[in-house]
């Protein structure tokens, strides 16, 4: 069985997708005929022997050409260029009103988990007609998310969180396949994406095992780990609160500024002694090793939960130890954030 | 050394030694036989051998692993290797194909011998260095020959970390020596075709007066010296994070794997047009001869040439829109990629339209020559579907862009190569081969290779990714068509090492020139003396003078001895 | 074979129109390259030892300051630009043009990335 020829177009990315190849595949093959068919003619036309006519062209007729088709290619490749360019613009900016999915990718499995907490193992369900943003990072090398029928794909980076989104318009199961290369068993990292109507994905969440969401995981985590013990009100050591720190502009040692985004939270959790914020001893410890992706996120949310008030006011003392990392301190680079930031609110304006 | 007309006593193997002087120096081939004279010589021409010769033994390495991965491919289970030695074998693959075979192939077996005898020098300007540059390809592919018996690497052509430095198990250190050894001799070729074509042309040889082979390969050596040695750093820093550990692209010390991408693709995207640009000077002299016309806006042409030399270095970005690269640098690359197309498309209706008038034969360079076109056009329109960020985001990774470059590598890049290899034949060894088994050649590799390769852009669409050794069942009848023609296509491989081979030993000797061609090259006897030229070659007018100003062309035919054939 | 020499020989056919100083011996051109080599070895060694000194973004600083000062030793003494006409300065300084290429874009992606919040 030949079977199609193009996958299911199964969200709305897929159907811009579609427009442009599928316009693409007409002008190309119209070109393509037009290159061969001229070839195919000339050379039988002008065979070795035959009695056509050949006299020499003028000379003129040949510069015009040569200019006409090139100005010609020019417009072609830029109305192409330009019509793909807006069909992209338009997916890079989120719906404010997208359902979070958290995945974390390792060798060799999707590790699913949604912001109400129901957590999958390749598979990821979803409910049809609304947008999904998926926030992926990697344990390990770099993956890459391939949902071939939405047209969706995004590398998966170890270290950094990126970005993506996509909205079902389809029922059914489609594959999900890693697309970057990842190591032996890259070719059976493979999940599937199961869209349902509304009713039933309310009805397949809440048989889901009862699970806290992750603001709600993060904050067990954050006492339970011992996070609390310096960076809750109260504690005797001397650390910097958290609350009302998400994505404000936080004062690092030597009086450089940094923002509590995720990638910032990771980094402190991860490797404390880097950007140290101002007035505070570098006294943290590294919990590398002892949180994992999935705990960091819940972290991260749980903090993001405590909000963004402004006015919290550090007080700034002298420092009284250096950092002692080599190579200086630097912003590391941040997450992809494509054209859209991560939001308690919504931004102005953001279409949907 | 008295000869008798028409016989080929002479150990100089010419056809017509009654044009030249009796006291002839002998040919090129004959002219030393120890294994020292071959191994030590600085003579561009035997260089181009040895370098034939290397290049042969890596296609059949790169080929039999494309052959194992296509017979894997042929079923949606694992039946025939494991998923590690697939791995392994597609990583071979790449890594042979590209810098042992085909970024070498044109410039340095058809360049090296050609570049000297068109511009009407005696050797390349640094002969030396050119002997050098073949040691260095010689020790990098030993390399990673020896990288290979001792296990493999399994990380891919493109050694993305951190998947190279830090998870995989494989030779990688090994094979990126070799790749970086092998980097230098492209530099080497690339500053001397640069030296040679600046300081040695012969009087009355300007500028725009080349052949647009030589035009091709000084663009193309422009891109081996600014290119090539971005690659060696990147490869220094992924062995040095390997093997010492030092923290350059390691995401949990602060470092970017992506950074590595725009590292490695700012030499491997003008690496591509490295392997394309040199087919293209071929086309143009293949074309030109055997239409019997001056190529068709020749100045368009040149200029063409150089701005995909140069628009080439600003669109390496494309390789990477879906990795988490800034959309708007995205922008940025996806619109000089569309650019970067018009120069070849400019190329290819200049090729189309140098028919136009003239008089068509269809020896076998030229179905090769036509092959490139339509072959060349169709991968070139794919490049624009993978320029289209929105498509690219979709096929990016998938057998939709494995289809795309091999159509521009193998159907252009290699059906080039043997185009030339067949036009240039009598001149490199003094034999003509058999015409009907060339013509046979080229017409199963034509479409060989269009049933290998086109069933896998609809793969791609469907989204079968690459590097897949078992994958879903719904994409087996693509597979299976094109593991089917990469056996048509392995047969049209072999028929010219069987016949060439045939014509070293038994083939009839060549005249001077046997397609009536013009070019410097063919001034001079085949094979040529040592020193190229028997007198000091002057040049008074353009390339291509296949018919004269304001003269209608003549019905002439090449005079290409049919005996000899096989058939 | 002095396989190793930087310096062209003469070609086989007649000699160039070279602007650069007339072609030297083998012992000149070690006796310049040589010294030139070991300064580089040693400032690779003195960046290595730099890059583990916590002075904070002082070491940035020298880092580039080394890779300055070996550039312009490989510009000025191994390649002779001291001594070159203003066409070959120009083709030289072509090279820089080239990484700047690769600096510029590249840093249009990961400035754009930060400054996308």
């Amino acid at each position: 069985m030949v079977g199609r020829l193009m996958p299911e177009s199964a969200s709305l990315q897929a159907v811009l997708t579609d427009r442009i190849f599928i316009g693409l595949t007409i002008a190309s093959a119209l070109i393509l005929a037009l290159v061969v068919g001229l070839l195919l003619v000339f050379a039988i036309r002008f065979r070795r022997g035959s009695k056509a006519d050949r006299h020499p062209l003028p000379e003129i007729v040949s510069r015009e050409f040569e200019i006409g088709w090139t100005a010609a290619t020019i417009f072609l490749f830029v109305f192409i260029f330009w019509w793909a360019a807006s069909a992209e613009i338009g997916a890079y900016s989120v719906p404010p009103n997208a359902i979070e999915i958290h995945v974390v990718a390792k060798q060799w499995m999707w590790k699913v988990q949604g912001s109400n907490g129901a957590r999958e193992i390749n598979e990821l369900h979803v409910p049809v007609n609304a947008p999904v943003k998926l926030i992926m990072t990697s344990q390990d090398v770099i993956h890459s998310f391939f949902v071939p029928a939405f047209r969706l794909k995004r590398d998966v980076l170890p270290d950094q969180q990126t970005e993506a989104w996509f909205q079902a318009t389809k029922t059914g199961t489609f594959h999900l396949l890693c697309t970057e290369y990842c190591g032996t068993d890259h070719a059976r990292m493979l999940g599937r994406v199961i869209v349902m109507e509304p009713e039933a994905y309310a009805r397949w969440l809440s048989a889901q095992p009862e699970g806290d969401d992750l603001a709600h995981q993060g904050e067990r985590l954050f006492s339970e780990r011992g996070c609390a013990g310096c960076h809750a009100p109260g504690s005797a050591v001397h650390a910097p609160s958290l609350a009302g720190i998400w994505e404000r502009p936080v004062p690092l040692e030597g009086g450089r500024f940094a923002t509590a985004d995720a990638a910032y939270l990771r980094d402190s959790i991860l490797q404390p002694g880097r950007d140290v914020v101002a007035g505070y001893a570098p006294v943290m410890p590294s919990y590398a090793g002892l949180l994992d992706d999935g705990e960091i996120q819940a972290i991260t949310a749980y903090i993001r939960a405590l909000g963004s008030e402004p006015g919290v006011v550090r007080a700034l003392g002298t420092p009284d130890l250096r950092s002692n990392v080599p190579g200086g301190v630097r912003e590391r680079s941040p997450a992809m954030v494509p054209g859209a930031p991560v939001l308690d609110q919504p931004g102005p304006g953001v279409r949907p | 050394m008295s000869t008798t007309a028409g016989t080929t006593a002479s150990p100089t193997g010419l056809a017509d030694p009654d044009e030249l002087d009796l006291r002839l120096p002998v040919s090129y081939l004959a002219d030393g036989h120890s294994v020292r004279s071959w191994l030590l010589t600085t003579d561009h021409k035997r260089i181009a051998i040895l370098y034939a010769i290397t290049i042969t033994v890596f296609f059949f390495i790169g080929g039999a692993a494309a052959t194992l991965v296509r017979l894997e491919l042929a079923t949606p289970e694992a039946d025939v290797l494991r998923a590690d030695t697939y791995n392994k074998l597609f990583t071979l693959h790449g890594v042979v194909m590209v810098w042992f075979f085909l970024i070498p192939s044109i410039p340095n077996t058809l360049g090296n011998f050609l570049v000297p005898l068109m511009i009407g020098a005696r050797d390349v300007a640094y002969p030396k260095l050119n002997l050098i540059s073949w040691y260095l390809n010689l020790g990098g592919g030993l390399l990673a020959v020896a990288a290979l018996l001792a296990g493999g690497v399994d990380t891919g052509w493109t050694f993305y970390v951190p998947y190279s430095t830090v998870f995989s198990n494989t030779w990688v250190s090994l094979t990126v020596l070799g790749v970086f050894t092998t980097g230098f001799s492209s530099i080497a070729t690339g500053v001397n075709f640069i030296g040679t074509v600046h300081l040695l042309r012969a009087p009355g040889m300007t500028w725009f007066r080349l052949p647009l082979f030589v035009w091709a390969m000084y663009t193309t050596s422009l891109m081996f010296v600014l290119a090539t040695p971005v690659l060696a750093v990147t490869l220094l820093l992924v062995f040095a994070e390997r093997t010492f550990g030092l923290p350059i692209f390691d995401p949990a010390r602060g470092g970017d794997p992506i950074l590595f991408q725009h590292l490695f693709w700012f030499y491997s995207h003008p690496a591509v047009y490295i392997m394309v640009l040199p087919a293209m000077g071929v086309v143009s002299e293949l074309i030109t001869c055997f239409s019997r016309r001056k190529v068709f806006g020749y100045t368009f042409m040149v200029y063409a040439l150089v701005a995909i030399a140069v628009i080439g270095f600003f669109t390496w970005g494309h390789h990477m829109f879906t990795s988490g690269m800034s959309p708007y640098a995205a922008l940025v690359f996806s619109f000089l990629s569309f650019i970067v197309a018009v120069p070849s498309a400019i190329k290819v209706f200049n090729w189309t339209g140098t028919l136009y008038r003239g008089q068509v034969g269809f020896e076998s360079p030229m179905l090769y020559a036509l092959g490139f076109v339509g072959l060349f056009t169709l991968g070139g329109l794919t490049g624009l579907f993978l320029a289209s960020i929105p498509v690219d985001v979709h096929v990016q990774d998938t057998y939709f862009v494995v289809a795309h470059f091999h159509y521009i590598m193998v159907g252009a890049s290699v059906s080039a190569y043997f185009g030339g290899l067949h036009f240039w034949w009598p001149k490199i060894t003094g034999r003509t081969y058999p015409e009907t088994w060339a013509r046979f050649a080229a017409i199963l590799m034509f479409f060989g290779f269009n049933l290998t390769f086109f069933p896998q852009f609809i793969a791609g669409y469907l989204g079968m990714p690459r590097r897949y050794h078992v994958y879903p069942p719904e994409f087996q009848i693509w597979n299976v068509l094109s593991s089917a023609g990469a056996a048509v296509l392995a047969a049209a491989y072999l028929m010219p090492l069987g016949y060439l081979t045939w014509s070293l030993l038994f083939g009839e000797r060549a005249g001077n020139n046997p397609w009536d061609a013009s070019g410097l090259e063919w001034r001079t006897s085949s094979p040529p003396p040592r020193r190229n030229f028997f007198g000091s070659p002057r040049v008074q007018g353009g390339p291509y003078n296949y018919h004269p100003e304001g003269v209608a062309p003549v019905h002439d035919q090449p005079r290409l001895p049919s005996r000899g054939s096989l058939t | 074979m002095s396989a190793k020499s930087p310096k062209s020989e003469t070609p086989k056919s007649e000699p160039p129109k070279s602007e650069t100083p007339d072609p030297e011996g083998p012992g000149i051109v070690w006796r310049r390259n040589l010294p030139v080599w070991v300064v580089l070895m040693a400032l690779l060694a003195l960046s290595t030892w730099a890059a583990y000194w916590p002075y904070g973004r002082i070491d940035t600083a020298i880092g580039f300051g080394i890779a300055g000062a070996k550039t312009a030793l490989v510009a000025l003494v191994f390649m002779q630009l001291k001594h070159a006409s203003g066409l070959v300065r120009i083709v030289a300084a072509c090279g820089l043009f080239w990484a700047a290429i690769l600096f510029t874009l590249t840093l249009a992606d990961v400035l754009s990335r930060m400054a996308n919040r």
